[in-house]
Protein backbone atom coordinates (compact mmCIF):
# COMPACT_ATOMS: atom_id res chain seq x y z
CA UNK A 1 0.00 0.00 0.00
CA UNK A 2 2.37 1.98 0.89
CA UNK A 3 4.18 2.06 -2.62
CA UNK A 4 0.89 2.71 -4.11
CA UNK A 5 1.27 5.90 -2.16
CA UNK A 6 4.62 6.52 -2.97
CA UNK A 7 4.12 6.44 -6.62
CA UNK A 8 0.95 8.68 -6.26
CA UNK A 9 3.08 11.13 -4.28
CA UNK A 10 5.59 11.46 -6.60
CA UNK A 11 3.40 11.71 -9.47
CA UNK A 12 1.41 14.00 -8.49
CA UNK A 13 4.45 16.62 -7.39
CA UNK A 14 5.40 16.02 -11.14
CA UNK A 15 2.24 16.61 -12.44
CA UNK A 16 1.87 19.81 -10.33
CA UNK A 17 5.65 20.96 -11.56
CA UNK A 18 4.67 20.27 -15.25
CA UNK A 19 1.30 22.54 -15.17
CA UNK A 20 3.14 25.01 -13.03
CA UNK A 21 6.01 25.24 -15.97
CA UNK A 22 3.40 25.36 -18.70
CA UNK A 23 1.54 27.80 -17.23
CA UNK A 24 4.54 29.53 -16.73
CA UNK A 25 5.75 29.67 -20.32
CA UNK A 26 2.05 30.48 -21.10
CA UNK A 27 1.40 33.68 -19.15
CA UNK A 28 3.42 36.96 -20.53
CA UNK A 29 5.47 38.71 -18.70
CA UNK A 30 4.53 42.46 -17.31
CA UNK A 31 5.12 45.24 -19.33
CA UNK A 32 9.21 46.24 -19.31
CA UNK A 33 9.97 43.26 -18.02
CA UNK A 34 10.48 41.16 -21.73
CA UNK A 35 14.19 41.33 -22.05
CA UNK A 36 15.43 41.38 -17.91
CA UNK A 37 18.53 39.82 -17.43
CA UNK A 38 20.92 39.79 -14.37
CA UNK A 39 23.92 41.02 -14.94
CA UNK A 40 25.76 37.75 -14.56
CA UNK A 41 28.60 36.64 -16.77
CA UNK A 42 31.07 35.73 -14.51
CA UNK A 43 30.30 31.97 -13.84
CA UNK A 44 31.69 29.18 -16.16
CA UNK A 45 28.85 27.53 -16.99
CA UNK A 46 28.52 28.58 -20.90
CA UNK A 47 25.19 27.12 -21.49
CA UNK A 48 23.26 28.77 -18.87
CA UNK A 49 19.96 30.84 -20.17
CA UNK A 50 20.64 33.87 -18.00
CA UNK A 51 24.49 34.46 -20.00
CA UNK A 52 23.86 36.99 -22.70
CA UNK A 53 26.89 36.71 -24.34
CA UNK A 54 28.52 33.05 -25.13
CA UNK A 55 31.50 32.11 -23.73
CA UNK A 56 34.67 33.09 -25.95
CA UNK A 57 36.02 29.81 -27.17
CA UNK A 58 39.41 28.65 -26.18
CA UNK A 59 41.82 28.54 -29.62
CA UNK B 1 19.01 25.23 20.53
CA UNK B 2 18.02 28.64 22.00
CA UNK B 3 16.55 30.37 19.34
CA UNK B 4 19.29 33.36 19.23
CA UNK B 5 22.29 30.86 19.34
CA UNK B 6 20.38 29.28 15.94
CA UNK B 7 20.31 32.24 14.46
CA UNK B 8 23.57 34.07 15.14
CA UNK B 9 25.31 30.09 14.33
CA UNK B 10 23.13 30.16 10.66
CA UNK B 11 23.74 33.46 9.76
CA UNK B 12 27.65 33.80 10.66
CA UNK B 13 29.45 30.60 12.39
CA UNK B 14 27.91 28.43 10.19
CA UNK B 15 27.65 30.42 7.35
CA UNK B 16 26.80 28.45 4.15
CA UNK B 17 29.02 30.04 1.83
CA UNK B 18 31.93 30.56 3.34
CA UNK B 19 32.04 26.92 5.66
CA UNK B 20 29.80 24.72 3.67
CA UNK B 21 30.81 26.16 -0.01
CA UNK B 22 27.41 25.73 -1.19
CA UNK B 23 25.41 28.35 -3.52
CA UNK B 24 28.86 28.94 -5.00
CA UNK B 25 27.31 29.59 -8.33
CA UNK B 26 24.97 32.47 -7.79
CA UNK B 27 27.90 34.08 -4.98
CA UNK B 28 30.71 34.36 -7.71
CA UNK B 29 27.84 35.14 -10.96
CA UNK B 30 25.66 37.95 -9.51
CA UNK B 31 28.01 39.53 -7.31
CA UNK B 32 29.61 41.76 -9.90
CA UNK B 33 27.52 44.24 -8.69
CA UNK B 34 25.60 45.16 -5.59
CA UNK B 35 22.47 46.74 -6.92
CA UNK B 36 21.82 42.80 -8.42
CA UNK B 37 23.32 40.76 -4.97
CA UNK B 38 20.68 42.93 -2.88
CA UNK B 39 17.48 41.58 -5.45
CA UNK B 40 19.29 37.93 -5.53
CA UNK B 41 19.56 37.82 -1.90
CA UNK B 42 16.21 39.26 -1.23
CA UNK B 43 14.46 36.56 -3.85
CA UNK B 44 16.52 33.65 -1.76
CA UNK B 45 15.83 34.88 1.28
CA UNK B 46 12.13 34.68 0.12
CA UNK B 47 12.24 31.46 -1.79
CA UNK B 48 14.29 29.27 0.99
CA UNK B 49 11.71 30.02 3.94
CA UNK B 50 8.90 29.33 1.63
CA UNK B 51 10.11 26.35 0.31
CA UNK B 52 11.70 24.74 3.75
CA UNK B 53 8.21 25.73 5.55
CA UNK B 54 6.65 23.49 2.87
CA UNK B 55 9.35 20.81 2.92
CA UNK B 56 9.08 20.76 6.59
CA UNK B 57 4.56 20.07 6.39
CA UNK B 58 5.31 17.37 3.74
CA UNK B 59 7.31 15.42 6.09
CA UNK B 60 5.58 15.59 8.84
CA UNK B 61 2.07 15.22 7.80
CA UNK B 62 2.52 13.16 4.96
CA UNK B 63 5.95 11.50 4.41
CA UNK B 64 6.16 10.49 8.40
CA UNK B 65 2.93 8.97 8.94
CA UNK B 66 2.84 6.94 5.82
CA UNK B 67 6.63 5.50 6.23
CA UNK B 68 7.71 7.37 3.13
CA UNK B 69 10.88 9.17 4.75
CA UNK B 70 12.89 7.35 1.61
CA UNK B 71 11.06 9.71 -0.56
CA UNK B 72 12.49 13.01 1.32
CA UNK B 73 15.06 13.47 -1.39
CA UNK B 74 12.86 13.30 -4.75
CA UNK B 75 10.06 14.84 -2.75
CA UNK B 76 11.40 18.11 -1.69
CA UNK B 77 13.53 18.74 -5.22
CA UNK B 78 10.01 18.22 -6.96
CA UNK B 79 8.30 20.69 -4.28
CA UNK B 80 11.41 23.25 -4.18
CA UNK B 81 10.89 23.33 -8.42
CA UNK B 82 7.37 23.83 -7.88
CA UNK B 83 7.29 26.21 -5.59
CA UNK B 84 9.90 28.70 -7.32
CA UNK B 85 7.48 28.16 -10.38
CA UNK B 86 4.12 28.75 -8.89
CA UNK B 87 6.18 32.41 -7.14
CA UNK B 88 7.45 33.12 -10.63
CA UNK B 89 3.45 32.94 -11.86
CA UNK B 90 1.95 34.90 -8.96
CA UNK B 91 4.65 37.80 -9.34
CA UNK B 92 3.84 38.05 -13.17
CA UNK B 93 0.17 38.15 -12.18
CA UNK B 94 -0.33 39.64 -9.68
CA UNK B 95 2.73 41.87 -8.41
CA UNK B 96 4.56 43.18 -12.14
CA UNK B 97 6.83 45.80 -10.13
CA UNK B 98 7.91 43.21 -7.64
CA UNK B 99 8.23 40.40 -10.42
CA UNK B 100 10.74 43.39 -12.04
CA UNK B 101 13.07 43.20 -9.17
CA UNK B 102 13.20 40.20 -8.40
CA UNK B 103 11.94 37.89 -10.97
CA UNK B 104 15.02 37.64 -13.07
CA UNK B 105 17.03 35.83 -10.25
CA UNK B 106 13.80 33.33 -9.74
CA UNK B 107 15.36 31.09 -12.64
CA UNK B 108 18.87 31.11 -11.37
CA UNK B 109 17.47 29.77 -7.51
CA UNK B 110 16.41 26.91 -8.60
CA UNK B 111 19.91 25.65 -9.43
CA UNK B 112 20.81 27.32 -5.80
CA UNK B 113 21.83 24.06 -3.54
CA UNK B 114 20.97 26.10 -0.81
CA UNK B 115 17.70 25.47 -0.60
CA UNK B 116 18.18 22.07 -0.82
CA UNK B 117 20.53 22.29 1.71
CA UNK B 118 18.30 24.10 4.36
CA UNK B 119 14.94 21.91 3.82
CA UNK B 120 17.32 18.91 4.27
CA UNK B 121 18.74 20.47 7.34
CA UNK B 122 15.75 21.01 9.53
CA UNK B 123 14.98 17.23 8.94
CA UNK B 124 18.13 15.90 9.95
CA UNK B 125 19.12 18.53 12.45
CA UNK B 126 15.35 17.50 14.07
CA UNK B 127 14.21 21.10 14.40
CA UNK B 128 10.67 22.53 15.61
CA UNK B 129 8.21 24.61 14.00
CA UNK B 130 10.05 27.26 14.89
CA UNK B 131 13.46 26.30 14.75
CA UNK B 132 12.96 25.71 11.20
CA UNK B 133 11.49 29.25 10.62
CA UNK B 134 14.31 30.85 12.57
CA UNK B 135 17.06 28.56 10.56
CA UNK B 136 15.15 29.37 6.95
CA UNK B 137 15.29 33.02 7.87
CA UNK B 138 19.16 33.22 8.58
CA UNK B 139 20.57 31.01 6.42
CA UNK B 140 19.86 32.99 3.16
CA UNK B 141 20.22 35.84 5.32
CA UNK B 142 23.65 34.78 5.98
CA UNK B 143 24.08 34.40 2.10
CA UNK B 144 22.77 38.08 1.56
CA UNK B 145 25.12 39.13 4.05
CA UNK B 146 28.20 37.43 2.41
CA UNK B 147 26.55 38.37 -1.29
CA UNK B 148 26.69 41.77 -0.40
CA UNK B 149 29.82 42.45 1.31
CA UNK B 150 31.39 40.49 -1.60
CA UNK B 151 29.86 42.56 -4.25
CA UNK B 152 30.87 45.80 -2.18
CA UNK B 153 34.38 44.23 -2.29
CA UNK B 154 34.72 43.25 -6.32
CA UNK B 155 32.97 46.89 -7.13
CA UNK B 156 35.92 48.42 -5.47
CA UNK B 157 38.37 46.34 -7.11
CA UNK B 158 37.39 46.88 -10.66
CA UNK B 159 39.27 50.22 -9.75
CA UNK B 160 41.79 48.82 -8.36
CA UNK B 161 45.13 48.13 -9.92
CA UNK B 162 45.29 44.50 -9.97
CA UNK B 163 47.95 42.37 -11.70
CA UNK B 164 46.57 40.91 -15.00
CA UNK B 165 46.50 37.40 -14.25
CA UNK B 166 44.64 37.79 -11.52
CA UNK B 167 42.06 39.82 -12.98
CA UNK B 168 38.27 39.13 -12.62
CA UNK B 169 37.88 35.80 -11.49
CA UNK B 170 40.87 34.88 -9.73
CA UNK B 171 40.99 37.73 -7.11
CA UNK B 172 37.24 36.94 -6.79
CA UNK B 173 38.19 33.45 -5.30
CA UNK B 174 41.24 35.16 -3.44
CA UNK B 175 38.85 37.35 -1.80
CA UNK B 176 36.43 34.16 -0.98
CA UNK B 177 38.99 32.78 0.73
CA UNK B 178 39.97 35.53 2.67
CA UNK B 179 36.50 36.14 3.65
CA UNK B 180 36.10 32.36 4.80
CA UNK B 181 39.45 32.73 6.73
CA UNK B 182 37.55 36.19 8.62
CA UNK B 183 34.42 34.71 9.28
CA UNK B 184 36.33 31.29 10.93
CA UNK B 185 37.51 33.05 13.82
CA UNK B 186 33.77 34.13 15.02
CA UNK B 187 33.67 30.09 15.68
CA UNK B 188 32.65 30.23 19.57
CA UNK B 189 30.98 33.17 19.98
CA UNK B 190 27.97 31.55 21.07
CA UNK B 191 27.35 28.35 22.60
Amino acid sequence: MSIVIAVVLVLVLFGVNVWLFRENARTPKPEGCDDLLPDCTTCGIGDCNMRKEPLKKEE
Amino acid sequence: MNLFSLFISALLINNVVLTKFLGMCPFIGVSSKLSNSVGMGFAVIFVIFGASVLSYLLYYFILVPFGLEYLQLITFILLIAAFVQFVELFLKKNAPGLYKQLGIYLPLITTNCTVLYVAQENITKGYTFVETCVNSVATPAGFMLILVIFATIRERLYGSDVPPAFKGTPIAFIVAGIMAIAFSSLTGIVG
